[in-house]
């Protein structure tokens, strides 16, 4: 026996034996996702991307959300059988999926290097070489510093700088408000000591 | 702090939001799905800190945290209230639960000596009083040994058929024609995921009129191998 339901805009089919097991039947077998059925979080994950990756990801957003799509469906594919999934969880797979592909990007960089020559997207130009490298040489001194802060205060400073607010800290470290201060706000002053001292002004 | 500290703290914020390319990433990064709760407060704060700590070195992570807050934000999601604020709240509750509990025996009395109406055939909805609902704590983790899903019965005689996926949607396990609102997930089936690794399951059910309801889908943890 086969039977469609519907979630959001998800459509998925399933099909039942007579003995009541969930598995294959009939000649077009278990349907698994479709393509279409990402037609409402592609947009949404595209935005996603291209609002919070650094430029030289988010030019490249185009291709990160098409991979994060296809890596959901061929697991899908791969491992079989239909199963209903509310849209707001096909959103979180493929947001998944996106954080694998960029991680990908970040650890063998000549890939998405490559990628820039092959002439895909080219929403902005690429900084200089000269340009490039100072970045990196700040980002790795901003990381550096993070690291020798105590622990409580690198995690305030973190979040500061991922951008949620002291309230935020507070509700979800279970610190008070003035603790929270404390420490994102020394922590702040300790960050701008170490890049200092490494001769950098952010 | 002063508007020049303010400025240099902004100024501070756009650095790490934009990791420039080739910066430094790590081969050893958390499942993305941790982030994705952590950024919504859904983890505990032990956890969250180790997951701050590993993005404050790992550019890659940095971007994946950002992202999962972004989309934490689009969904509406207001992070969860701590400890004192939440005991009060639970307090205020109960006397509202307490309130409430009158009301409801009160308007019981009048509804039963209310002549009845003849209704047929209802149309269930998942979000009607016989939707299918999770009786575990969302995200709560349960012990390998033990890993029974338990949900909301419907009408006697209903059926539930039950898929178990990891976060990334591979199956884990699946059964059909269960007669009780539980099924276990063998110890085996759960072997090749991590402790803390998520697992996402859903029901469907089948009521004796024919009616089919699907549940949300939910999440839960894989814990200790024993419980405490």
């Amino acid at each position: 026996m086969a039977y469609v339901y519907r979630t959001g805009n998800v459509r998925m089919s399933k099909f039942m034996g007579s003995d009541g097991e969930v598995g294959p039947s009939g000649e077009d077998g278990p349907r698994i996702l479709d393509p279409s059925e990402f037609s409402s979080i592609r947009p949404q994950l595209l935005a996603l991307v291209r609002r919070v990756c650094p430029r030289w990801l988010a030019s490249h957003a185009e291709d990160i959300v098409q991979s994060a799509i296809v890596q959901v469906l061929e697991r899908s594919r791969r491992e079989g059988g239909g199963f209903e999934v509310s849209s707001s969880y096909l959103m979180r797979a493929a947001h998944n999926a996106a954080v694998d592909e960029i991680r990908r990007r970040f650890r063998r960089p000549e890939v998405a290097a490559g990628d820039e020559e092959s002439g895909m997207e080219h929403e902005a130009p690429a900084p200089g070489p000269d340009r490039e490298a100072e970045a990196r040489q700040i980002d790795a001194a901003i990381r550096a510093c993070l690291a020798v802060l105590a622990r409580p205060r690198r995690a305030a400073v973190m979040m500061f700088l991922l951008g949620y607010s002291l309230i935020d800290t507070e509700r979800m470290s279970g610190w008070s408000r003035k603790r929270s201060e404390h420490l994102t706000y020394r922590g702040l002053a300790d960050m701008r000591r170490c890049l200092a001292s490494k001769g950098i002004e952010p | 702090m002063s508007e020049d500290d303010v400025s240099a703290a902004r100024r501070l914020q756009s650095r790490l939001a934009a990791p420039p390319h080739g910066a430094a990433a790590s081969d050893d990064c958390a499942d993305p799905d941790r982030i994705w709760l952590a950024a919504r407060g859904e983890l505990p704060w032990s956890e969250t800190e180790t997951l701050l700590d590993h993005a404050a070195s790992c550019a890659a992570c940095t971007v994946a945290w950002r992202m999962a807050r972004e989309q934490a934000r689009a969904d509406g999601v207001s992070l969860a209230l701590e400890s004192k604020a939440a005991n009060a709240a639970r307090w205020r509750w109960l006397r509202y639960g307490a309130a409430a509990a009158v009301v409801v025996l009160a308007v019981g009395l009048v509804v039963q000596r209310w002549p009845q109406r003849d209704v047929t055939a209802p149309a269930f909805r998942a979000t009607s009083v016989h939707a299918i609902r999770s009786s575990l704590p969302d995200g709560g983790a349960l012990p390998r040994a033990a890993f029974r899903l338990r949900w909301s019965p419907g009408p006697p005689g209903t059926r539930y058929a039950i898929r178990v996926t990891d976060d990334k949607l591979s199956p884990i396990a699946e059964a059909a024609g269960l007669d009780a609102p539980e099924f276990q997930v063998s110890e085996a089936a759960l072997g090749r995921l991590a402790p803390g690794a998520s697992v996402l399951w859903q029901v469907q059910a089948v009521f004796p009129d024919g009616t089919r309801v699907s549940s949300d889908t939910f999440l839960g943890r894989v814990g200790p191998s024993r419980g405490p």
